[in-house]
């Protein structure tokens, strides 16, 4: 993605494809939401829950590629080849060095437990008894008393789907495949979100690429606690507070931002699908409120009028 | 529900641990200070929202009354540090990184390499960066990143042995398996058949969400004498016979194993250094309550079936 360029006429009306991406990856979640909701509520067995969600994501498709192709016909002309290959930078290639360790970290080292998280025992539940919440993860005994912001969350029922389509063991699922998928997401949100804070010419290229290496060096270097990012990436790209943390928030930030609402809205719920709060809002409602203040707060001058205030008054000290 | 004095308490211990753990919060501080200062330069709408919104924030939760709504908001599942989730410290570490190296280390950066001087900024910009990356190299993990312990992996290995056993001898279903934590934890998360006496909520309150099961006495001390006769220091003791009286008192009384027995556990996995104590006593909980009693060593470890 860092090292090819895209032709930049017409940038606004262009359809992104990192974008696209995000849209894609937020939409699904809620779409596995509603299937996982229909086998905890109507206690629908996990396989029919798979048949209503593949249902869904195929209507959602062929929606979303009608609509696009219908609003935005320059999409098109992007997929005919606007898209060339640029020189590449020695930015970029130490950011791919970076990925590549990342992605061997994720590949080759086991896995670590981290304290509460309980995904692997319930997804091997869910496989075996063909049921949400049937048994107890922890203990595989017959109950009854999930505690409802666990059972409200789609993530378990979306491994177990993935398990039982690819064939794959929940180890590997939970284990490499989804935390990949989650390294390859975080780096597309935050290369969108560069863009924002750098803007998308072609001169700021360089500062974009060299951002993202900090981004990846960060990660790497600052993964000592389970709420940081760069443990999630590394150690625990399964769990919700991970997708949240390191996809959702750069997601809504870039959303917000730009005055992507849609995105911004897709983004929050696709949080209150993955991870609980009390509210079920989550900490994509207070970015997206955050920055709309922000916004507000800048358009009626009143922080710049502040800010004159403090340079008259420095002005004046001097 | 938590008092108010309760929630100050966590405010600030909190911000105490995020701040010893999160060194970065000092760089992210003269950012926004260097943001501050030069607050003309920056022309582009969306970079003022992401600074003044990074800034406001950050104040909020430093300031330990407004932290304490973000904490009320979050809910009590959820730690102190989690509230940081609010402020994107990532991206705002960069974004500083890279414009004060393209903006003061090497500011004419932009379209040079074909000026005279191109070099010689290319060369201060690298410097620039190395700077930085030092920087956070000192101030994170020194590279070091987390791996899993070399005894955690052993006690996994017998885990899988152990499960690899209990599957070819057709051992999982209707079972109910009783041993050391790690080993169960391991078994569990690996083969939905396996039923356990109690899960990793035992160990693990936050495995639990809490109030998954709640244990009766009979589990948890059951679950006491377990981790006494497995523990591995108990265990290296027990070899150099300096075992503790704790771990003496243990292996003295089968009471444990018959309370576990009565409440359906028909697997037991003892380490195998403590079979030479264990053994009549399984024999005569198997003869109580009318059962056969099979065993079979799996790595480090006795397994011990009543059927």
């Amino acid at each position: 993605m860092l090292l090819t360029g895209i032709n930049r006429k017409n940038s606004n009306r262009m359809i992104n494809v990192g974008e696209l991406y995000l849209y894609a990856f937020s939409g699904s979640i809620v779409i596995f939401e509603i299937g996982h909701l229909a086998g905890v509520f109507a206690e629908i067995p996990v396989s029919d829950c798979g048949r209503i969600i593949c249902g869904l994501i195929a209507a959602a498709s062929i929606c979303s590629v009608a609509g696009l192709i219908r609003k935005h016909r320059e999409v098109l002309d992007f997929w005919k080849g606007s898209c060339k290959l640029c020189k590449p930078c020695v930015p970029g290639i130490l950011f791919f060095l970076l990925l590549t360790v990342q992605i061997y970290h994720i590949c080759y080292t086991p896995m670590m437990q981290t304290s509460g998280d309980i995904t692997l025992e319930t997804v091997n539940s869910f496989l075996i008894t063909d049921k949400i919440y049937n048994v107890s993860p922890l203990t595989g005994k017959v109950f009854g008393g999930t505690p409802f912001r666990y059972e409200i969350l789609c993530l378990p029922t979306v491994y177990t789907l993935l398990c039982r389509w690819s064939g794959m063991t929940p180890e590997f699922i939970v284990g490499k495949v989804i935390p990949l998928a989650v390294l390859c997401l975080t780096y597309t949100a935050y290369y969108l979100l560069s863009g924002a804070l750098f803007g998308r010419e072609d001169a700021c290229k360089e500062k974009r690429t060299w951002f993202m290496v900090i981004v990846g060096a960060v990660f790497f270097l600052c993964e000592q606690s389970v709420y940081m990012e760069g443990y999630g990436i590394l150690h625990g790209g399964h769990l919700g507070t991970t997708i949240r943390n390191s996809v959702l928030i750069p997601m809504t930030l870039y959303a917000a931002l730009q005055k992507k609402w849609i995105l911004a809205g897709l983004s929050i719920l696709a949080e209150a699908c993955i991870v609980w709060t009390f509210w079920g809002m989550g900490v994509s409602v207070i970015i997206l409120a955050g920055v709309i203040f922000t916004d507000l707060l800048l358009r009626s001058n009143y922080v710049c009028r502040i800010f004159s205030r403090l340079a008259d008054k420095e002005g004046n000290i001097s | 529900m938590r008092t108010l004095m309760e929630y100050w308490g966590l405010a600030i211990s909190g911000f105490e641990r995020f701040v010893a753990d999160y060194k970065y919060t000092a760089l992210i501080i003269c950012v926004l200070l260097y943001a501050l200062v030069h607050r003309k330069r920056y022309e582009r709408r969306e970079l003022k929202k992401f600074l003044l919104y990074s800034g406001g924030t950050m104040i909020l939760l430093m300031v330990p009354m407004t932290g304490i709504m973000f904490l009320i908001y979050q809910t009590r599942f959820y730690d102190y540090e989690w509230i940081w989730s609010c402020v994107p410290l990532t991206a705002l570490l960069a974004w500083g990184i890279v414009t004060v190296v393209f903006e003061e280390i090497s500011p004419e950066m932009v379209g040079a390499g074909k000026t005279s001087g191109g070099k010689k900024l290319t060369f201060a910009r690298w410097c620039g960066i190395a700077a930085a990356v030092a920087v956070l190299f000192i101030c994170g993990n020194q590279g070091r990143v987390q791996q899993v312990s070399e005894e955690t992996i052993q006690i996994q290995r017998s885990g899988e042995d152990i499960l690899e056993y209990l599957e070819s001898e057709d051992l999982l279903q209707e079972h109910v398996v009783w041993g050391p934590a790690q080993i169960m934890e391991y078994m569990r998360s690996h083969n939905g058949s396996v039923v356990l006496f109690y899960g990793r909520d035992m160990w693990d309150a936050k495995a639990g969400a809490y109030d998954y099961e709640v244990y009766g006495t009979e589990e948890i001390i059951c679950y006491e004498w377990m981790e006494c006769v497995s523990s591995a220091h108990n265990l290296y003791l027990l070899e150099v016979e300096q075992a503790p009286d704790a771990l003496h008192e243990a292996l003295a009384t089968e009471d444990y194993i018959r309370l576990a027995v009565s409440r359906d556990v028909d697997v037991v996995i003892l380490p195998s250094q403590i079979t030479g104590w264990i053994e009549r006593k399984m024999q005569l909980i198997a003869e109580e309550n009318e059962l056969s009693i099979v065993s079979a060593q799996v790595g480090e470890y006795t397994v011990w079936v009543l059927e």
